[in-house]
């Protein structure tokens, strides 16, 4: 079995992760991760195989680097749990979440990311991090939470945090954690129930609790981790989108062409450049994989950004590198895939629609204005900063 | 169940009996697994799937196998015996190495959270409580089991429930079980009764939960409800949103027919309220629930099923 002695957890590969994933991916299906004595899977056929076998890849001994049944850390709601302890928060949040209950929020939406376009044109050259992927979810997903008020912005920090926090003890997860004390409490504080507002999602879940369908002390957690996985993972979604399109003028040309198209972008471009990086599952028995027999009771990694660039699965129309409309990305992983497969994934397909649609209805050209800067972190990929100059209609 | 044939061809997939047995007197379990030998779709305790038979039937089957084992899909059938063509068919031609088309799963009986269940089975209503007595053991929940028939030897499963908790009415024993007396004794406040049988007993069991005043009941019928008064079904408009289609439904008529007539393809199985295929979303307006699918239809307003739902508003905008 090949053996990696890398960290891939190490600044220089989550400044280049890519280089990384590749050199992964021509090792061989399954790889032993020395340094953290793990299992290591980056190749497409094997991690979406694991994926949806929740069976044998179990969620409940935490879905980090960190072993909950050696720890005794608690576990994440939904995200952390198999069958049949995942089920019921799992239905409400299909529920409440689905493309039918999030229809009466679109216009709000659609107006939000307007505005944001118009006053990014304003000004010409902007960051598109801070001036668009970052502030839309900002104004949305709090409030569309019932978590009203100010401070919101702290919760970009709050969930960049909780997302090191599945890697190991290393210096980003150190620095990150300075201040996340305030921030929780600060969620805390908008958790208390009279905050939620009635009509919105975070209002939802509460009437599903009182329904019966979740037990009511879980119904605070299930906010809660909204306003933590909805939030970097979003913006980094939707900074992968504005990059592709900066980056590719033809592609946006095509887009500008053909508004159809949008609705493939953001699903292709979460596939070219995946916001979650990396989860770990735990075997649950022996699993057999090409010629290698992953032992029972290890933790593995598999690298979602990684399959979603395997040539092996994404080579038409053209090579996996190319962020590309006539692909269909239908399959990728950037979601996970099966049972656990993101429940939030119609609300950030929203917010994408929104935004796509303030850009091909306002935008004449969009264009690389200096060079992107990666943001670091443990499981969750994408730019802290990207620099465009764009043009109105 | 119904003999209608279904009308669309929707999502089916071909799968291989790889086992029969007789599991009781008249029940025979079916295992299946898909012919590449892959995943088969998710499903949870209370799901069926719809088998499409060679005859033209199709019927809808609990799913009573393990969700622990991915790769397979079992089923129980009673021979009903009164030659309409489903069970019959299924006991007598049915045979290991056969491939029929399934659909489904679907779970229009869902197991929701409790600290105390009471299951109560009806002959070869055991079927879906099987893997619901799986999921609340795992769960740690306390959940008792009432589960009658006319004679042991034609319960199924019966060598597999065993213990303190399990109530077994074999009605030539012990003539039949007096629901109410049984849920008096055991019904908390924070109990669930899931209860699955035939129709009579499901209703008795619906009236001994009300009368006992705790307990919320949840039940899947194995028919339709009795049909309501067509007599005071008015006409109404729908507008469907991605067809971009207006049409008007008469009294005479289904919002499914209509649709189909207008060539929007919808799939649908037993046209009767039951089965839940023809789940269609609404977007505006008020529908007026006709189906035996939902416990309390009145608490759900985006989703209907249009082979036998109507509107209350003059207008019905739906997701087709």
């Amino acid at each position: 079995m090949p053996i990696c002695d890398d960290d891939p957890f190490a600044t220089d590969v989550l400044l280049d992760p890519h280089a990384f994933y590749s050199k992964v991916r021509e090792m061989g299906d399954v790889i032993w991760l020395s340094r953290y004595r793990a299992y290591m899977i980056g190749r497409y056929a094997p991690v979406r195989n694991a994926l949806e076998d929740w069976q044998r890849f179990s969620s409940s001994a935490g879905v980090g680097i960190e072993d909950f049944e050696t720890t005794g850390h608690d576990r994440s709601l939904t995200l952390e749990e198999d069958p049949p302890f995942h089920d019921a928060s799992r239905a409400v949040f299909s529920h409440v979440l689905s493309p039918r209950s999030l229809q009466k929020l679109r216009d709000s939406w659609f107006d939000t990311a307007d505005g944001l376009v118009q006053s990014a044109l304003h000004i010409g050259t902007v960051d598109a991090v801070a001036a668009l992927a970052q502030p839309l979810p900002v104004a949305v997903i709090p409030q569309a939470l019932g978590v009203g008020g100010s401070g919101q912005e702290c919760l970009i920090p709050y969930a960049d945090y909780m997302f090191n926090s599945f890697g190991p003890e290393n210096d980003l997860r150190r620095a990150s954690s300075v201040g996340q004390e305030d921030r929780a409490a600060w969620v805390t504080a908008q958790l208390e129930l009279n905050k939620l507002a009635e009509s919105g999602i975070g209002g939802d879940i509460w009437a599903a609790s009182q329904r019966g369908l979740v037990d009511p002390d879980d119904a605070h957690l299930m906010v809660r981790a909204l306003l933590a996985a909805g939030m970097d993972t979003t913006v980094h979604g939707l900074g992968s989108l504005l990059y592709a399109l900066a980056s590719h003028p033809r592609q946006w040309e095509a887009l500008r062409r053909d508004p159809a198209l949008a609705s493939v972008a953001f699903d292709e471009a979460i596939r070219w450049e995946s916001p979650v990086h990396r989860f770990f599952r735990k075997t649950r028995e022996p699993v057999r994989i090409g010629d290698v027999t992953i032992p029972a009771n290890v933790k593995v990694l598999l690298l979602f950004a990684s399959a979603n660039r395997d040539a092996r699965r994404w080579s038409e129309p053209s090579e996996p590198e190319a962020f590309d409309l006539a692909r269909n990305p239908a399959g990728h992983v950037a979601f996970g895939m099966g049972i656990h497969q993101c429940v939030g994934q119609h609300v950030a397909r929203l917010e994408a629609s929104a935004l796509l649609h303030a850009m091909v209805t306002r935008v004449r050209s969009i264009e690389m204005a200096g060079d992107v800067t990666r943001n670091l972190n443990n499981s969750v990929g994408g730019w802290a900063s990207i620099p465009i100059q764009i043009t109105g209609c | 169940m119904t003999d209608r044939r279904s009308t669309a061809g929707g999502q089916r997939r071909l799968l291989e009996v790889t086992d029969k047995s007789t599991i009781a007197t008249n029940v025979v379990s079916l295992t299946f697994r898909d012919v590449d030998g892959g995943r088969l779709p998710e499903w949870t305790p209370g799901s069926h799937i719809d088998l499409h038979l060679p005859n033209g039937a199709t019927r809808q089957y609990s799913l009573c196998g393990n969700r622990w084992k991915p790769g397979e899909y079992r089923i129980a059938v009673l021979k009903e015996g009164h030659g309409r063509g489903g069970s019959d068919f299924i006991h007598q031609h049915v045979n290991v190495g056969d491939r029929l088309a399934i659909g489904g799963p679907r779970n229009n009986f869902a197991i929701l959270p409790a600290q105390h269940y009471i299951f109560i089975a009806g002959g070869i209503g055991i079927t879906p409580i099987i893997p619901m007595i799986d999921h609340v053991r795992r769960l740690g929940a306390r959940w008792e089991l009432l589960y009658g028939g006319r004679t042991r030897e034609s319960m199924a499963f019966l060598n597999t429930l065993q213990g303190d908790n399990i109530t077994i009415f074999a009605k030539n024993e012990h003539g039949r079980m007096c629901l109410r007396r049984e849920l008096e004794k055991r019904s908390q406040d924070s109990t669930r009764v899931y209860c699955c049988g035939p129709a009579e007993m499901v209703s008795d069991a619906a009236a001994a939960v009300r009368s006992v005043g705790r307990a919320r009941f949840h039940s899947e019928h194995f028919s339709a409800k009795s049909p309501p008064n067509r007599l005071n079904d008015r006409e109404f408009d729908i507008h469907l949103a991605r067809s971009g289609k207006t049409l008007l439904v008469t009294a005479g008529s289904s919002i499914l027919d209509v649709a189909r007539g207008a060539g929007v393809v919808v799939l649908s199985s037993c046209e009767t309220g039951t089965c839940g295929t023809c789940e269609t979303g609404v977007l505006a307006g008020v529908p007026d629930h006709r189906d035996s699918i939902h416990d309390d239809p009145d608490a759900v307003s985006d989703i209907m099923y249009i082979c036998v739902s109507r509107s209350q508003s003059p207008h019905l905008t739906l997701d087709l």
